[in-house]
C-alpha cells in the first residue's frame, strides 16, 4: 500500500502523472532509450537483499537515480534489506501480492524455482534479447540454461564463478613444521595418512591438533554427482562421466546416492577418522560451530577443513587467518542447475507494470561499468579512489576507516565481471575466474529443472529422515555398516523409489524436449 | 438481572430479536472494541484455511487458487514418522500440561504462605526470569553443559572418574532433559497466574476456618484449592487445546537438531518444519496448522463436555 | 474480623495474631525448595550477563565461563555503533509497550467481563466466537494479506500493536477473575441505579486489579519481546523496534560466519566479531529493561497486600 502510494508521489513529483501512466507501460526501449527527457521516469521498486546493509545507501541511490534518468528513464525505490531479515520478509511480501517490479532471489533466501512454481515471477524469455541484449549475450549460454523452468527463463542470474570445487583448506605452516606433503593428496582416502600424521606429529609436540572438519560439506566431493532435484541431498543423483565414479550404478540415469558404493566407503573412511580421534569429540557440533572452528583454525588448533572452494579464496584466507594457507582440490569444478540457483537471481514479478525498464535496468547492472562499480563500491571520491584501470581502494590510500558504503563482495547486484575490484584481490582475478571457469565440468542435465510438485508429499517425509541420518553418518559419527542399511530401509519406506521414477521421467520429457 | 433472567426463554420468544437486542445493547457496546479487533485480525485472516485444500499461487491469490483436495494433508500422515510424531508430541504436551499445574499451583500456594512477604516477592520475580531467555540462547548454554568435549558434566564426570556421555546422541535421556527445561522456563509464569488468582480469596474464610480449629493443610484443601479450582480448570482447557502444537524451540534448538535424538524429539512441529524448509510449501503449511487446530478443536470440546457433567459452573462453555 | 490479617501484616511479633501462619519449620523447607529453584533460575542468568562481558577469545579458549579469562566490552560496542538508531528503537518498542498494552487491556478486560456475565444474551455465541480464534488461524499469508493490502498497515507501528492486541487466552484467563466476583455485588450496585458502564468501572474493575494487573504484565512482556511482527511488517530498518533490529544485527553477523563456506563471501569484519558475546549481550540489552520493571506489577500479586475481600 505505503509502497504504491510512494511509487504514485514519485510521478507526481515528476509532474506528468497521467501521461507516463498512459506511455509507462507500453513505450518499450523505443521511446526512452534516448532518454533524458525526465517526462518519462519510470519509478521501479526493487527489493534486494545484501548483508549488511550499507549506511550511505540512499545516497549512492541518488547517484544512481541521477544516471539512470539519464540513460533510461528509470528510476529506482530501492529497498534494500540484510540477508537474514529478507529471508523472513520476502517471502511474506511476494505471497500477499505486494507490488515490486525487480527482486532478488536464490535458494537460500527466497528460492527462485519455489516461487516460480507460485507464478510469482515473469517469463522473460522473449523479452530477454531485446532488452537485455547485452547482459543476454555475455552470460554464457549454460548459465541460462540453468535458471530454465520448462524452457522458459524467469530471472537473470548473476554470473560469477561457474560451479563448485570441493576440497581441503589447510594450514600450510603447519603442513610444512610436520613435513607433510599436502601435493600428494588426490582423493578422500589419500588424505587418511595425513590425518594419521598430524595426529602423530602434534601429539608429539604436545598438542592435539584436530585433523579436519567441515565434514558435512565433505560427502559431495568425495564422489561428485549431479544432483538432480536441486538439492543435493535428495536422493536422486545422475553421474558425471568425467569423474569415473559410481561404477556400480552405470546405467542408471537417475539413481539413490546413498545405496551406492561410493557412499559407504566415504563414511567408512571418515568413521574410521572418527573413531581414530581425528575429527575432535563431537564433529557435528564442532561443524555447526563456525565461528568457533574459524577460530582454531587461525590458532593452529584445527589442521584443515573441507570447504567449497573459488577462486581468490585461499590468498584472502592466507590474510586473514595469520599463518600460510593452502588448498587442496578434490575435483574439478561441478556446474550444475543448483550452482546458479545457489548464488543469485534477480527475477522481475508477474505483476510488474514496466517489465521491460526492469530488463534495461538489469541490464545495466550486468553491462554498464559505471552502475555495477556504483552499486558495489559506491561513489567515487566518498566512497573509493580509482587504481589504475580496473581496480578501487576502497579505504582511499589508507584515510578511510569507517567507509559507509561497503560491500564485501558485489555479485549479488548483477555480476562481478562488471565491477571494478577491490585492490585486496589479486591483479589477475578476472585470469582466476576465466581459469576456474573453463575448467568446470558442465553437467550432463545441465538446464533440466525438477518441478517438485508431484512428489512434495514424499520430499516433506524424505527430508526428515536425510536429516535424522546424514549427518551422522556423514560426520563418521555412527558405524555405516550398521545404519546405512537402516538408512536405506527408511528412505525406501518414505517414498525414495517414487521420487527417483518422477526424476527420470521429467527427465526424459525434458532429453525429449530438446 | 433478575429480570432479564427469569424468564429470558419466553421473553426471547415473545418480544424477539429487537427486544433482546436492546436489552443487552449496553453490554453489547462494552463488547464492540474487541469484536471489532477480532473480526478484523482473527476472522479475516481466517480465508487462509481455504489454502490448506489448495495449491497457492500468487498470481491467483487465495480463492483464485486451484482446488486440490486433501493432498496438501498427505505428508502429515505418509511417513513412517507419523507414530513418533504423534506419540511424541501428545505424550510430552500431557506431561507438561499436568506437571506445569502441580508445580505451579504448589508454588503459589508456597509463596503466598511464607513468613516474609519481601522474600516472596523477591522469589516471584526470579521465578520469570527463565521465561524471559530465548531458546536459542537456553540452547547454547545447554551445550556448554553437555558438550562432549568442553561440557561441564563431562568435565565434572571425568573429575569423579566416570567416563564422559555423549549426551547429544543418547536418546533415553532427553526425555528428562526436556522435561526439565520446559518447566523451568515456564513454571514463574504460570505461578504469576495463580499467585494473582489467590489474591482474590476472600481473606473471612480463612478466618472462619481458624477459629473452626482447621489446621494449614485443611484450609489448603478446603479452600484455597477449591478456589483456584475454576483458574485450574481453565487454564488446563486452554493448554489441552494447544496440546498438539510443540514448543519448536524446545525440541529444535535445545537438542540441537541432533539426528540420533529424533525419536525422542521428533514432533509435529519440527517435523513440518522440516518437511516445508525446501519447498516453502504454503498449502501444506496451512495443512498442518489446520490439522494441529482440529485435533486441539475437538481434544477442548470433549474436555469441556467431561466438565460440563461434573461442574458446570467452571466449563468454558 | 478481616482486621486479624491487616494487623498481623503490620505487627508481626504479636503472638496471637500469628495464628494462622505455618510453622517455622515449614517456612524453613519452603525457603530452601525456594531457594534451590531461585539458583536455577539465577546462575543461567548471571551466566549470560557474564559471557556478554567476556571477550570472544576467552570464550573460544574455556566455552562459557562464570570467570573469563579476559573481560571486554566488544559486544555491547558493536550493538551500540548503532548509536542513535539504537535509541530510536528502544523509542519505538517503549512506544508499541505502552500503547499496546493498554490499548489491549482496554477491549480485553471489557470484553471478558462481558463474556463473564451470564444474563447477556450472546455470551455463548460471543465465547464460542472467541475461543475458535484460539484454535484457528489463518496461517501467515492471510494474515499478511489481510494486514497490509485490506487494512494498510504495512511498514507501520501500527503493525507492531494491532495484531497483537486481541488474544483470546487472556480475554478467558480475566473471564475467570471476574467470575470470581459475587454476582450479589453486581446486583446491588443495579439496585443502586447503577448503569452496566458505571458498574463496570466503579465495582468490577477495582475488585479485579490482580487479574487486570496479571494480564497487563504478560500483554506487556509480549509486546515487548516481539521481534517477528518487526521482522514481517517493517521493511525500513529505521523503524524497526529494538528486538527486531538486534536480531536482525545478531544473524548478519552470524550469516556471514556460516557462508563462510564459500569464502569469496567471508568478510573480514566477521572474522572478529563478538557472535557468542553478542548473542548473551542481546539478551541483556532486551531482558533487563522488562525484569526491572517487574516488580511494579508485583504490589498486585503478593497475598495480603490488596484488598482481597468483600464488604458485605
Amino acid at each position: 500500500m505505503k509502497q504504491r502510494t510512494k511509487r504514485i508521489l514519485g510521478l507526481g513529483l515528476a509532474a506528468v502523472m497521467t501521461a507516463s501512466l498512459a506511455v509507462g507501460c507500453g513505450s518499450g526501449s523505443g521511446g526512452s532509450s534516448d532518454g533524458g527527457d525526465s517526462d518519462d521516469v519510470t519509478t521501479l521498486t526493487w527489493y534486494m537483499s545484501i548483508n549488511p546493509v550499507a549506511a550511505d545507501t540512499d545516497m549512492v541511490i541518488e547517484e544512481l537515480n541521477k544516471y539512470t534518468r539519464e540513460k533510461i528513464g528509470v528510476e529506482i525505490d530501492y529497498n534494500v534489506i540484510a540477508n537474514p531479515d529478507y529471508k523472513e520478509k520476502m517471502p511474506n511480501l511476494i505471497n500477499a501480492g505486494e507490488y515490486f517490479d525487480i527482486c532478488f532471489t536464490a535458494n537460500w533466501t527466497t528460492d527462485y524455482l519455489q516461487f516460480v512454481g507460485k507464478d510469482a515471477f515473469l517469463d522473460i524469455t522473449e523479452l530477454l534479447p531485446e532488452y537485455a541484449k547485452g547482459t543476454y549475450d555475455f552470460i554464457p549460454q549454460e548459465v541460462w540454461d540453468t535458471v530454465k523452468v520448462d524452457g522458459k527463463i524467469y530471472g537473470v542470474p548473476s554470473y560469477k564463478e561457474m560451479g563448485w570445487q570441493g576440497g581441503i583448506v589447510y594450514n600450510s605452516d603447519l603442513a610444512e613444521e610436520y613435513g607433510i606433503d599436502m601435493s600428494q593428496v588426490k582423493t578422500i582416502d589419500d588424505y587418511t595418512e595425513v590425518l594419521a600424521a598430524v595426529s602423530e606429529k602434534s601429539k608429539a609436540a604436545g598438542q592435539d591438533v584436530i585433523g579436519v572438519s567441515g565434514l558435512v560439506n565433505a560427502w559431495p566431493m568425495a564422489a561428485p554427482y549431479e544432483s538432480l532435484t536441486g538439492n543435493s541431498t535428495l536422493p536422486a543423483a545422475a553421474a558425471v562421466p568425467e569423474y569415473n565414479n559410481f561404477a556400480d550404478m552405470q546405467g542408471e540415469d537417475v539413481f539413490n546416492q546413498y545405496a551406492s558404493e561410493e557412499y559407504m566407503n566415504y563414511c567408512k573412511t571418515v568413521y574410521e577418522w572418527n573413531q581414530a580421534g581425528y575429527l575432535g569429540g563431537d564433529p557435528v557440533n564442532y561443524d555447526t560451530d563456525t565461528a568457533n572452528r574459524d577460530n582454531d583454525f587461525n590458532t593452529g588448533k584445527l589442521f584443515s577443513y573441507f570447504i567449497k572452494n573459488a577462486p581468490g579464496n585461499v590468498e584472502m584466507m592466507s590474510e586473514t587467518s595469520g599463518h600460510g594457507v593452502g588448498f587442496v582440490s578434490l575435483m574439478d569444478p561441478l556446474f550444475e542447475t543448483s550452482s546458479v540457483l545457489s548464488g543469485g537471481i534477480l527475477a522481475i514479478s508477474s505483476a510488474s507494470e514496466n517489465p521491460e525498464k526492469a530488463l534495461e535496468f538489469i541490464n545495466l547492472l550486468n553491462t554498464d561499468e559505471y552502475v555495477g562499480t556504483l552499486i558495489r563500491h559506491g561513489i567515487e571520491g566518498t566512497h573509493y579512489t580509482e587504481v589504475g584501470e580496473n581496480q578501487v581502494d576502497k579505504t582511499m590510500g589508507g584515510t578511510l576507516t569507517d567507509n559507509g558504503y561497503d560491500y564485501t563482495y558485489g555479485w549479488q547486484f548483477g555480476t562481478p565481471f562488471n565491477q571494478k575490484w577491490d585492490i585486496s584481490y589479486p591483479e589477475n582475478i578476472e585470469e582466476l575466474f576465466q581459469e576456474y571457469n573453463d575448467s568446470a565440468v558442465i553437467s550432463q542435465n545441465n538446464g533440466f529443472s525438477f518441478d517438485i510438485t508431484p512428489v512434495e508429499t514424499q520430499v516433506a517425509a524424505l527430508t526428515n529422515v536425510i536429516a535424522e541420518y546424514g549427518p551422522s553418518l556423514e560426520t563418521g559419527t555412527v558405524d555405516p555398516e550398521e545404519y546405512i542399511p537402516i538408512f536405506l530401509d527408511e528412505l525406501e519406506a518414505n517414498g525414495a523409489q517414487e521420487l527417483i521414477d518422477e526424476v527420470a521421467t521429467q527427465l526424459e520429457e525434458y532429453r525429449a524436449s530438446k | 438481572m433478575n429480570m432479564t433472567t427469569a424468564k429470558p426463554s419466553a421473553a426471547k420468544r415473545k418480544k424477539g430479536f429487537w427486544y433482546v437486542f436492546k436489552k443487552n445493547l449496553p453490554l453489547t457496546i462494552m463488547a464492540a472494541p474487541g469484536l471489532i479487533v477480532m473480526i478484523l485480525f482473527r476472522y479475516l485472516p481466517m480465508s487462509g484455511l481455504l489454502l490448506a485444500f489448495k495449491r497457492f499461487s500468487v498470481r491467483d491469490g487465495i480463492f483464485g487458487s486451484e482446488w486440490i483436495g486433501f493432498r496438501n494433508f498427505e505428508f502429515l500422515f505418509k511417513t513412517t514418522d507419523a507414530w513418533v510424531i504423534t506419540r511424541n508430541t501428545l505424550l510430552y504436551n500431557g506431561m507438561f500440561i499436568a506437571l506445569d499445574l502441580v508445580m505451579a499451583v504448589a508454588m503459589a500456594i508456597g509463596l503466598s504462605e511464607l513468613l516474609k512477604k519481601r522474600r516472596a516477592k523477591v522469589y516471584q520475580t526470579i521465578f520469570m526470569a527463565p521465561y524471559f531467555l530465548s531458546w536459542v540462547v537456553v540452547s547454547f548454554m545447554a551445550f556448554s553443559m553437555f558438550s562432549v568435549d568442553d561440557g561441564l558434566f563431562n568435565h565434572l564426570l571425568q573429575y569423579f572418574g566416570f567416563s564422559g556421555v555423549d549426551w547429544y546422541s543418547d536418546p533415553g535421556k532427553w526425555p528428562f532433559i526436556l522435561t526439565f527445561f520446559q518447566l523451568w522456563k515456564t513454571v514463574g509464569y504460570s505461578t504469576v497466574m495463580y499467585l494473582s488468582s489467590l489474591t482474590s480469596i476472600p481473606n473471612d474464610y480463612y478466618e472462619a476456618a481458624v477459629i473452626d480449629g482447621a489446621t494449614k493443610w485443611q484450609q489448603i484443601k478446603n479452600i484455597t484449592l477449591p478456589c483456584l479450582k475454576p483458574m485450574m480448570i481453565v487454564l488446563t482447557i486452554l493448554a489441552i487445546g494447544r496440546i498438539f502444537y510443540a514448543d519448536f524451540g524446545l525440541f529444535f534448538q535445545l537438542p540441537r537438531d541432533s539426528g540420533p535424538l529424533y525419536d525422542v524429539t521428533q514432533v509435529i512441529d519440527t517435523y513440518v518444519y522440516r518437511a516445508l524448509k525446501e519447498t516453502g510449501n504454503v498449502g501444506m503449511a496451512s495443512a498442518a496448522s489446520l490439522y494441529q487446530s482440529v485435533v486441539g478443536f475437538i481434544l477442548v470440546v470433549g474436555t469441556n463436555l467431561v466438565v460440563r457433567k461434573m461442574d458446570p459452573d467452571s466449563a468454558l462453555f | 474480623m478481616k482486621s486479624l490479617f491487616k494487623r498481623n501484616k503490620k505487627d508481626e511479633g504479636v503472638a496471637e495474631l500469628t495464628i494462622n501462619r505455618i510453622s517455622k519449620k515449614a517456612d524453613v523447607m519452603l525457603n530452601i525448595w525456594f531457594f534451590v529453584w531461585t539458583l536455577l533460575c539465577v546462575l543461567p542468568l548471571l551466566l549470560v550477563v557474564i559471557v556478554s562481558f567476556s571477550s570472544e577469545q576467552s570464550i573460544f579458549e574455556n566455552g562459557y565461563s562464570f570467570f573469563p579469562s579476559e573481560w571486554s566490552l566488544d559486544a555491547y560496542n558493536f550493538f551500540f555503533k548503532l548509536g542513535d538508531q539504537l535509541i530510536r528503537s528502544y523509542g519505538i518498542t517503549i512506544f508499541v509497550t505502552v500503547v499496546g498494552t493498554l490499548f489491549s487491556l482496554a477491549i480485553s478486560a471489557s470484553f471478558a467481563y462481558v463474556l463473564s456475565r451470564s444474563d447477556y444474551a450472546y455470551n455463548r455465541l460471543f465465547t464460542l466466537l472467541m475461543l475458535f480464534t484460539m484454535l484457528f488461524n489463518g496461517g501467515i499469508v492471510a494474515t499478511y494479506m489481510v494486514n497490509t493490502q485490506l487494512l494498510g498497515l504495512g511498514n507501520s507501528v501500527w503493525a507492531l500493536i494491532f495484531p497483537m492486541s486481541f488474544n483470546a487466552f487472556y480475554i478467558v484467563v480475566l473471564r475467570t477473575f471476574y467470575k470470581s466476583i459475587p454476582v450479589e455485588l453486581i446486583e446491588a450496585a443495579r439496585v443502586d441505579g447503577a448503569g452496566e458502564f458505571k458498574t463496570f468501572f466503579r465495582i468490577v474493575l477495582p475488585l479485579s486489579k490482580p487479574g487486570v494487573a496479571t494480564i497487563g504484565l504478560f500483554t506487556m512482556i509480549a509486546y515487548w519481546n516481539d521481534w517477528f511482527l518487526g521482522m514481517l511488517y517493517i521493511v525500513d530498518q529505521e523503524k524497526y523496534p529494538v528486538q527486531t533490529l538486534l536480531w536482525s544485527m545478531q544473524n548478519s553477523l552470524e550469516f556471514m560466519k556460516q557462508s563462510s563456506a564459500n569464502a569469496l563471501e567471508y568478510a573480514e569484519m566477521a572474522q572478529n566479531a563478538p557472535t557468542d558475546s553478542g548473542r548473551m549481550a542481546l539478551t541483556v540489552l532486551v531482558v533487563l529493561p522488562i525484569l526491572l520493571a517487574y516488580p511494579y506489577f508485583q504490589k498486585y500479586f503478593v497475598k495480603g497486600l490488596t484488598v482481597g475481600g468483600v464488604k458485605g
